[in-house]
């Protein structure tokens, strides 16, 4: 209903990507490989999900990277010091929905744009945990039930999906519903839509982007849990996984400057550039080649979805 | 012989074993068989960080020349920043690609150890290469997968290294480590290889983060030096290191014994600054070796059954001795 | 004139150094039109937003229905029937006609433990509402905004503010981005629902879109209150000369006529 055409961005990219790679190498379109697709978009999705959803409400978090490497440190941390596992994991979604409420108080105190205001709380909490781990990377040599939980157990032994996949999933549905069919969605694409006109009509729009970033920051620390779940290891080294979320997001529609953009479309982006990223690999392309290729997907998607997008517009009008 | 060659696999060898027994060899005859079993015929060398590191262009180049003089297709894949969970994911990809082989590092080793795993059972061999596995995780991977481990042993490399300082420094000397890239264990492990070296001296170690960026590393080492103005030596983990240490001491022209460098890694600047005297030796790993190396075990073991058991090593010094042999062998591309 | 429905009385209201509203008063009785006219920075924009619970006046009462109210937010304002539709940004481009419809007020039925919105009672609702005032043009309330016409646009504001059960409808430049045919549509809208009861305040620059629905014309200058008329009593020259200079003599001076 909202805008969903600006998913098909995200699905041509996709139905090229598979067109070429199956052609460069049969074996890309087997289920093992779209298992593997989506072990890697659960993480990286999990984030986009939560970075798209403030998007819409008009606001951006450049701090879910260092935020996820930080909650699963944290994690990693708590579990090693023998913190039984429902508490470590709950304490540290607590923690990370705090990061995010704190983007949200200090851009939303201060009226900074919350570019800058997480710009510096991405260099923060990465500092942060440089500092906790002392530059080492904290791992686990037997897999913990929890972690299994997380991230780690799959359908079968050699089964490239894995279970963060179905708790990318679960997110996903949760916040479709919440975008999409509740009050607060409406709100949410209101805010991010006109701010003004929202407020004006009453929408508290203030605490709907307090909410979202609180929201963001929560998945960022959801996705870190799953990524120490899945590797079972956790390195403070910077992740850029901010600018890969906010990517994956505008791949599937969803506007940079707010009010425009579906949950479905976030997940379609996600599958689509983490099919580029497998997909070069089974094509035995070198592997910069991604950084570079993103690069240029990102900007036909979203030349492909203006341009859709005026169409209509033109037809209709 | 073979714990990882499934049943359906020695099937297919065997038949493929008999059909071609009449016009064969009997080493072209194995040759073939095996050659059967392996699917895609595409070997994999895949990184914690990408080729646009000098270090690992020529690990790329070894992977590259290998895969010419064996006549098979062999890639190198990396993520273009340090990213263990990127490398995991690109072992999977490569394991859904079937891939023929897998060569694979463990600057991470927990996280490797899934994707070895799926390897293992997708009945595709792998190989840890660059620095060997800590203990407790080489444990993990008794069942036969990673079939060995190619690469220089950077502890030992490090402290042969850091010994040609021995003579040059007084006992008790301070001495710092710049570190460019916190939370790389290898280069945890380079830093304790430097210090072993020069255990006898019982120096005073400081260890300083100087960030992936040479102005700012630059300037950081400059702040460290004027707080701590008795320092004998640098020590660096990388040529990124190397850099910002000779351009800083270059620039503030100090003498070649006032304090001295040791570093990591071959390019032109370490080599000059040898030649100069600015550097007193680096670690020569010789990578080449880690990218050629590696296919080509894979290559025997997939088309002759070749079991590696052993420590194949690599890893030597530069130092005013060689370094003019090495300097030819750099301009080449070998280093 | 009975006992207004509205009343201000002597608002002010100051921004650091600039006074926007000294000592005004209005008075707006009920089913009846009034025009707020003047120059940009007059104040009329301050003294709707205050009527619409967006600012709070410095001092100065504001009566509804007899009774004093605080106006402490647009919540506030539009519960005791108080609707604003502001210029260009009543609604939100992006966002479907049912959707903005109920925007801030939306319906939601419970399905298990959640409560979704009901769609279904959205779309049936705005529809009827539109057809009721009248507009013929838009069949479907699935349309996004930005592919409405403005006066189409200024229809479902006025609709939504019906549907919301207001009795005050205050118009902020509802005719001032349309076309002729458009302004004088939407200028029908506020006859029929001023029939239907609602008083409606009127803001705009354009005095000929006045004279044929005002009841009362204000003029403001430099935040003061200047001139009101009744209908019929209103001279265009000096209203003109009202909002230009705050002063009618020289209306008959320069305008001489």
């Amino acid at each position: 209903m909202l805008s969903r055409r600006r998913e098909l961005g995200a699905v041509i990219a996709i139905a090229v990507t598979y067109s070429v790679f199956a052609y460069l190498n049969p074996a890309f379109l087997t289920w093992a490989t779209f298992g593997g697709i989506l072990t890697i978009a659960a993480e990286i999705g999990t984030i986009t999900i939560g970075e798209g959803v403030l998007m819409v409400s008009g606001e951006f978090d450049l701090s879910v990277g260092s935020n996820f490497t930080f909650s699963a440190i944290v994690l990693g941390m708590l579990l090693k010091a023998a913190v039984p596992a429902a508490i470590s994991v709950l304490t540290v979604l607590g923690m990370a929905a705090l990061i995010g409420l704190l983007n949200g108080l200090i851009t939303l105190r201060t009226r900074i744009p919350s570019f800058i205001t997480t710009l510096g709380t991405l260099f923060f909490w990465n500092g942060m945990a440089l500092w906790v781990t002392g530059g080492w990377p904290i791992s686990f040599i037997a897999p913990l039930p929890v972690l299994n939980v997380l991230g780690n157990s799959t359908p079968s032994p050699a089964s490239s999906l894995h279970v963060s996949a179905a708790w990318w999933a679960a997110a996903a549905i949760i916040f479709w519903i919440m975008l999409e069919n509740t009050r607060y969605g409406n709100w949410i694409y209101g805010t991010g839509g006109k701010t003004e006109a929202a407020r004006a009509i009453g929408v508290p729009v203030d605490r709907v982007k307090l909410i979202n970033f609180t929201l963001c920051g929560l998945l960022a620390g959801l996705a870190g849990a799953l990524q120490l779940g899945r590797m079972m290891s956790i390195s403070p080294v910077r992740s850029g996984l901010e600018l890969e979320a906010i990517a994956s997001a505008v791949v599937g529609g969803v506007s940079l400057f707010g009010g425009m953009g579906t949950v479905l479309g976030m997940v379609l982006g996600t599958i689509a550039l983490a099919s580029i990223e497998v997909g070069l690999v089974a094509a035995g392309a070198p592997s910069f080649w991604y950084t570079a290729f993103v690069g240029c997907v990102i900007i036909v998607i979203v030349v492909i979805n203006t341009q859709l997008d005026q169409l209509i517009f033109t037809r209709r009008s | 012989m073979q714990g990882k060659l499934n049943r359906r696999d020695l099937l297919k060898a065997t038949v493929g074993a008999t059909v071609a027994a009449s016009v064969l060899s009997p080493g072209q005859r194995i040759a073939k068989a095996f050659a059967q079993s392996a699917s895609s015929g595409t070997y994999y060398w895949v990184a914690h960080v990408g080729p646009g590191d000098p270090y690992w262009a020529v690990v790329q180049r070894g992977v590259q020349a290998a895969g010419k003089a064996l006549g098979v297709k062999a890639v190198f894949e990396g993520p273009s920043g340090y990213s263990p969970p990127k490398q995991a994911d690109m072992v999977n990809a490569a394991i859904s690609a079937k891939a023929a082989g897998i060569v694979t590092t463990s600057a991470d080793p927990a996280v490797m150890k899934g994707p070895l795993q799926r390897a293992a059972q997708a009945g595709i061999p792998t190989i840890f290469s660059d620095t060997p596995p800590p203990k407790d995780f080489a444990a993990a991977f008794a069942n036969g997968n990673p079939i060995a481990f190619v690469g220089v042993d950077v502890r030992i490399a490090a402290a042969r290294a850091s010994a040609k300082l021995v003579p040059l420094l007084p006992k008790g000397a301070e001495v710092v480590v710049v570190n460019h890239e916190p939370g790389n264990r290898v280069l945890e492990i380079k830093t304790g290889g430097y210090l072993e070296g020069i255990a006898s001296l019982e120096p005073k170690v400081e260890k300083l983060v100087i960030g992936e960026e040479t102005t700012k590393a630059v300037e950081i080492i400059r702040a460290y030096l004027q707080k701590n103005p008795n320092t004998k030596a640098i020590f660096t983990l990388g040529a990124l290191g190397t850099h910002a240490a000779v351009k800083l001491l270059d620039e503030m022209k100090a003498s070649n014994d006032k304090i001295r460098v040791v570093g990591s890694d071959i390019d032109d600047v370490t080599l000059d600054a040898i030649k100069r005297g600015r550097v007193v030796s680096a670690i020569d790993l010789q990578q080449l070796g880690f990218g050629f190396l590696p296919i080509a075990l894979l290559y025997l073991y997939n088309t002759y059954a070749l079991d590696p058991n052993d420590h194949i090593g690599a890893g030597g010094t530069v130092d005013a001795k060689n370094v003019d042999f090495i300097t030819k062998l750099a301009k080449q591309g070998f280093r | 004139m009975a006992t207004p429905l509205l009343e201000a009385r002597d608002i002010s209201k100051r921004f650091g150094r600039l006074q926007a509203l000294d000592r005004v008063s209005i008075a707006l009785p009920r089913g009846r039109t009034l025009a707020l006219v003047g120059d940009n920075g007059a104040g009329k924009s301050t003294l709707i937003k205050i009527l619409a619970g967006l600012h709070q006046p410095d001092s100065g009462e504001i009566w509804f229905e007899h009774r004093r109210v605080r106006l402490e937010s647009p919540t506030a304002a539009r519960k005791m029937g108080i609707e604003t539709v502001y210029q260009d940004l009543a609604l939100v481009e992006n966002m479907s006609i049912a959707r903005n419809f109920f925007l801030g007020a939306e319906p939601s039925r419970r399905v298990g433990p959640v409560s979704v919105l009901d769609t279904a009672k959205m779309h049936l609702t705005a529809e009827s509402y539109l057809r009721e005032i009248g507009i013929t043009s838009l069949t479907t309330a699935e349309k996004e905004i930005r592919l409405l016409s403005g006066g189409e646009r200024q229809a479902i504001s006025i609709a939504r503010a019906m549907y919301f059960g207001a009795k005050v409808m205050i118009l902020d430049e509802p005719t001032s981005q349309l076309s002729i045919k458009e302004a004088r549509k939407v200028l029908d809208y506020v006859h029929d629902v001023n029939a239907q009861g609602l008083s409606t305040i009127f803001i705009t620059h354009n005095l000929s879109h006045v004279y044929p629905v005002a009841d009362i014309i204000v003029v403001l200058y430099h935040g003061r209150k200047v001139g009101e008329f009744l209908k019929g009593a209103a001279d265009p020259d000096v209203i003109e000369s009202l909002i230009v200079n705050g002063d009618a003599d020289l209306a008959d001076r320069v305008g001489g006529h």
